[in-house]
């Protein structure tokens, strides 16, 4: 008897993901009505789907992706603007293959959704709408919940706490310093955007370092690049750069710092060592 | 006492016309109270700023005070034409278009063009005298005359400074506008101050003050609304048109949303367009609490359709600060089709209309723009479709005549959605039957229980 242990079901937590961004899309395309389209939608999560099946046939995987390749197109449908299918669909292609083609122990340098946006706004072929949410409070507790609930199971909340409160003591602190009302931080700290980018950019652990202490790191590091970006430079998509950047980093923490390899149906703070 | 005014607190008037001689209406002249506008033109980090000033009272209390990102040249200072920025208002401006039905019995199918409204905008006033800046921490950085304006760009150390030297020159400041000057002087922007030289705009000839334009680079590509928020009484409107290389502009830090667009509305409003369209832009704020842009025209400006106005040659969009003009070619292809080109080829200019209605308690932030490279045209459009009006005797004219009162209904409908009027109301207007009671008593549904209890009432 004492031996007998109720069997739990696991939940991958992509599931999660995937339920709260399919959530996001539903209301983006119909209620908030983003500057794109349904059919840009399709393809561009059509396109994850086909090119993460063609390279896990390429490279002979045994066990397919596919969840991951949803959770990206579904990434690029609410964040990245196209004037045309073909470069949607060159974003899917793009996001999928970084995963391939930049990775290292089994894990992939970029998360895919932020490599293709970077990319593809380099090169003036794309935009991304911090705006396209507002700051509206029903939205913004939305987020929180659905964004909450997915970090949790994947228990990488860490990063999105820690992300989240340097971003927003330097956005608090430069308001102070000049000045501003809090009502003006409070506007920047309230954005859809923003919270998106926490919970579901910041917190991929396939592209984020293994040990807490090296996530941490990270997390701060893009805070303070993407803060840089925004408030000295002015630049809208500072936050994607950011995290891009940092992210050519991440091989080296995971050196300095060791630790084991995150597996979605065994998630961990801490890792499991394989 | 001279009344200074910072930046957006204006008054509108608005004028609709026909470019095609269908003069329609022209709407109320203070259609959108309390709004400005403003001209940006950009590529990279060149910004070409034009701020209309439509001010009434007497010019030498006039001045206007704007934060710039730097010390300012006298070259990069210049005075616009209130004509160039009318054109482009007028053209951008939300239109109407007229369909007429065919003939049933004899279908042909016609057109005709539109109209179009505009809100242009006047601009600030206020006074200025030069006083001894230096004990207050105020540093002129330059002075200079630039048309009928005489301009002070000043730089200060700290708010309270600013404010006294204001206020000793007899500029009433609103207390307020301290902590929001402090905020730009915190973020090292300079002040670009603005009077009338009486004697140079006498010489002008104009009875009117033409609008002032800054050309400066800055990574920054925003407009500071907050100092016009500080003395206002109640929310503002602001008309923001755009003109960059690469494609539509928005705003980052709130929602930029398109004004609804497409609908057949009853054709009477084709003599109340300015009230209508000033009731479908409330009922779009009020729908968004307030909190969003309205994206209400972007449009590549090769060419146009419809065209709510005469497009604008390369050499207007250049007086507009349109500065890529001369080294690009005009090698885009214009549409070979019935749409009106631009006059003198191709121009590489794509033109985005915003307008906010704004407050500080909404828009506590200054409006943050990117430009984009999308290239997407819309436009602020409604359709009134014209009934035949003559005689119909064939068989497919009766089946005109049913589907006719059906598509009134619907445009009823539409209008009370875009609007927030009762449909009722818009119903009695075009001549369509509205509640129950209005019908005659022979068409009205059989209330069956009024004679059940009506007795013992009585």
């Amino acid at each position: 008897m004492a031996d007998q242990k109720k069997s739990r079901i696991k939940i991958d937590p992509r599931f999660f993901q995937i339920v709260s961004l399919l959530t996001f899309v539903v209301f983006g395309l119909f209620v908030f009505e983003f500057d794109t389209t349904i059919e840009k939608a399709i393809v561009s999560i059509i396109g994850c789907l086909v090119t993460q099946a063609g390279f896990d046939c390429l490279f002979k995987r045994k066990k397919g992706n596919l969840m991951s390749a949803l959770i990206t197109g579904c990434s690029l449908t609410l964040l990245l603007r196209t004037n045309s299918l073909e470069l949607t669909f060159l974003a899917s292609v793009l996001a999928i293959a970084a995963k391939f083609v930049f990775a290292y122990s089994g894990k992939h340098l970029f998360n895919p959704a932020n490599f293709a946006i970077v990319v593809l706004i380099f090169f003036n072929l794309a935009w991304v709408s911090p705006g396209q949410w507002g700051n509206s409070f029903y939205y913004m507790l939305l987020f929180l919940f659905l964004g909450g609930l997915t970090v949790w199971k994947s228990l990488r909340y860490d990063v999105a706490l820690v992300f989240f409160l340097t971003f927003a003591s330097l956005v608090i602190g430069r308001a102070l310093f000049v000045g501003d009302p809090m009502t003006i931080p409070l506007h920047r700290l309230t954005s859809g955007s923003l919270l998106l980018f926490t919970f579901f950019m910041i917190t991929d652990p396939r592209s984020t370092p293994n040990h807490p202490l090296g996530r941490y790191l990270f997390a701060m590091l893009v805070a303070c690049f993407g803060w840089w970006g925004t408030a000295k430079l002015f630049r809208p998509d500072a936050l994607f750069y950011a995290l891009f950047i940092v992210s050519c980093g991440t091989w080296l923490i995971d050196f300095v710092l060791k630790s084991g390899f995150y597996k979605w149906d065994q998630p961990s703070v801490k890792t499991i060592v394989s | 006492m001279r009344l200074i005014f910072i930046l957006s607190l204006l008054l509108s008037s608005v004028s609709a016309y026909c470019f095609c001689g269908f003069y329609v209406a022209k709407a109320d002249a203070k259609l959108f109270n309390e709004s400005s506008q403003v001209v940006l033109v950009r590529d990279e980090d060149r910004t070409v700023v034009t701020m209309v000033n439509d001010f009434k009272g007497d010019i030498k209390e006039f001045a206007l005070v704007v934060p710039v990102p730097s010390v300012l040249e006298k070259e990069q200072v210049h005075v616009a034409e209130k004509k160039d920025v009318e054109r482009l208002d007028a053209y951008t401006s939300p239109r109407l278009v007229e369909y007429y039905d065919p003939d049933p019995c004899n279908t042909r199918i016609y057109e005709k063009d539109m109209l179009a409204m505009s809100a242009n905008a006047p601009g600030s006033l206020g006074g200025m005298q030069n006083e001894k800046a230096k004990s207050l921490g105020v540093k002129i950085e330059a002075e200079y005359t630039v048309g009928e304006y005489d301009i002070l760009i000043l730089s200060a150390k700290e708010s309270g400074g600013l404010v006294t030297w204001l206020k000793q020159n007899k500029y009433r400041i609103p207390d307020n506008a301290e902590k929001v000057l402090k905020s730009y002087i915190n973020q090292n922007l300079k002040f670009f101050v603005a009077k009338v030289n009486l004697k140079e705009q006498s010489k002008t000839g104009f009875t009117y003050l033409r609008p002032i334009q800054i050309a400066y680079e800055s990574s920054r590509f925003m407009l500071p609304i907050r100092l016009g928020t500080v003395n206002s009484k109640g929310p503002q409107d602001l008309i923001i048109m755009t003109l960059t290389r690469k494609g539509r502009v928005e705003t980052t830090n709130y929602r930029t949303v398109k004004i609804p667009s497409g609908q057949n509305i009853p054709p009477y409003v084709k003599n109340d367009f300015g009230p209508v369209y000033k009731a479908i832009f409330a009922e779009q704020v009020r729908k968004e609490d307030m909190k969003a842009v309205f994206l209400e025209y972007a449009w590549d400006m090769s060419w146009c359709d419809p065209c709510a106005a005469e497009p604008l040659s390369a050499d207007e969009l250049k007086s507009l600060g349109v500065f890529w003009m001369d080294s690009e070619t005009s090698e885009k292809t214009i549409p070979s089709n019935r749409f009106r080109p631009a006059p003198g080829g191709a121009v590489n200019a794509f033109a985005t209309r915003l307008h906010v209605r704004y407050d500080a308690e909404k828009f506590p932030d200054d409006l943050m723009f990117q430009e984009t490279t999308n290239k997407e045209n819309f436009q602020g459009r409604y359709v009134l479709q014209q009934p035949f009006e003559g005689s119909v005797s064939c068989e497919a004219g009766k089946g005109y005549k049913e589907g006719l009162g059906r598509r009134q209904d619907q445009e009823a409908i539409t209008l009370a959605s875009l609007t927030g009027w009762p449909v009722n109301d818009i119903r009695k207007k075009i001549g369509r039957p509205g509640s129950e009671d209005d019908k005659p008593d022979d068409k009205k549904p059989n209330k069956w229980w009024k004679k059940l209890w009506d007795k013992d009432k009585k």
